[in-house]
């Protein structure tokens, strides 16, 4: 399917093409990346199972997560969409929207996860309509956690996911 | 991507469709169809989805990959099988070539559906990748099945490897 492009002040999101495997894998190789998602940095070998699933899940369910381009270095500087993957986690939210970030250290701090996430939350009201979205935040992820809070997310439940504990937060429809 | 479809004697090979989740998922939650893929153990719902996923996204980026195998005279989708680019560490004698692999749901064994559905893919293969391009596939040791269909399509074992502790045969075959 055609991914669609969403473009904000100062970036770009776009769908994944086979040449921005390198730029993901070296992203997922850097335990400053991981620390707060996943755990442990991806071997190339599973930086490219995580690739194979980014595309397919545009292709499956029409909707994923887009590449993210800063528009003044025209460099992917990370990754945020919307996911449904049936997470195995309690409390279950399957079937509602996740949303999710990523982004390389040396940006964080510039408000970018922000402006990408206020893009897609308004691209998922078109998607999905008026709708509950959650995401999943490692509760010592005090950045991220500010962001979800700036985009309208409210911590609703402490769990694990995977053995790691992980603050759940759930935006509703206004 | 528009996947090929393919038609044997007694098999379809499409592309998988949402569908198609609840029978993969399925099989890979069997425990007599994961005794010799990967790590031995049966996925959950959620391993399954994501490779599930990345069966769609390989298709997508590439333009090869695995299909469905339905059994045509009941149309109920029996397995999966293609090629994948796995990107192995450079030292695992299976990297640098596109892998073949495949499986079939428990009830679907013994009725030599591999080895049918194996032989089309490996026609498609010849004409996707070029004939005499070479293709690899890798088995656990002990899954004699498996080893039988390897042979009966012309794949040659070279090497042996290791993985989550369990021995496997690589093999190879020009296409």
């Amino acid at each position: 399917m055609d991914i669609p492009r969403v473009e904000t002040e100062r970036l770009i999101l776009r769908g994944h093409t086979l040449e921005d495997f390198p730029a993901f894998a070296a992203m997922w190789a850097d335990p400053d990346v991981t620390r707060y998602i996943g755990g442990a940095p991806l071997s190339e070998e599973d930086a490219w199972a995580k690739f194979l699933r980014v595309a397919g899940h545009w292709a499956l369910q029409g909707f994923g997560f887009w590449a993210i381009e800063e528009k003044a270095s025209g460099r992917r500087i990370g990754e945020a969409g919307i996911l449904n993957v049936k997470r195995e986690i309690v409390p279950a939210f399957d079937g509602v929207p996740e949303l999710g970030w990523g982004l390389l250290p040396e940006v964080h701090g510039k408000g970018y996860a922000t402006e990408a996430g206020h893009a897609i939350l308004k691209w998922g009201e078109e998607k999905f309509g008026r709708v509950r979205m959650v995401c999943i935040i490692d509760p010592d992820n005090g950045p991220s956690l500010r962001v979800a809070e700036r985009l309208g997310f409210k911590p609703f439940a402490n769990t694990t996911y995977k053995g790691d504990p992980t603050v759940v937060l759930e935006r509703l429809p206004s | 991507m528009t996947i090929p479809r393919l038609e044997t004697s007694r098999l379809i090979l499409r592309g998988h469709a949402p569908d198609d989740f609840a029978s993969f998922a399925a099989e890979r939650a069997d425990p007599a169809v994961m005794r010799f893929l990967g790590k031995g153990d049966t996925l959950s719902e959620e391993e399954s989805l994501s490779r599930f996923l990345a069966v769609a996204g390989h298709w997508a980026l590439l333009g090869y990959g695995t299909w469905a195998v339905e059994e045509s005279a009941t149309g109920k989708r029996i397995g999966a099988v293609g090629f994948a680019e796995k990107k192995r560490p450079a030292e695992h004698p299976a990297s640098g070539a596109p892998e073949m692999g495949w499986s079939l749901a428990a009830g679907a064994h013994g009725k030599g559906y591999a080895t049918e559905a194996v032989r089309a893919a490996l026609d498609w293969g010849r004409a996707f990748f070029g004939a005499g391009a070479r293709t690899v596939c890798v088995i656990s040791t002990g899954n004699d099945a498996s080893l039988r269909v390897a042979e009966k399509c012309g794949f040659r074992q070279f090497a042996t490897a290791s993985r989550y502790g369990l021995g496997r045969f690589v093999f190879e075959r020009e296409l």
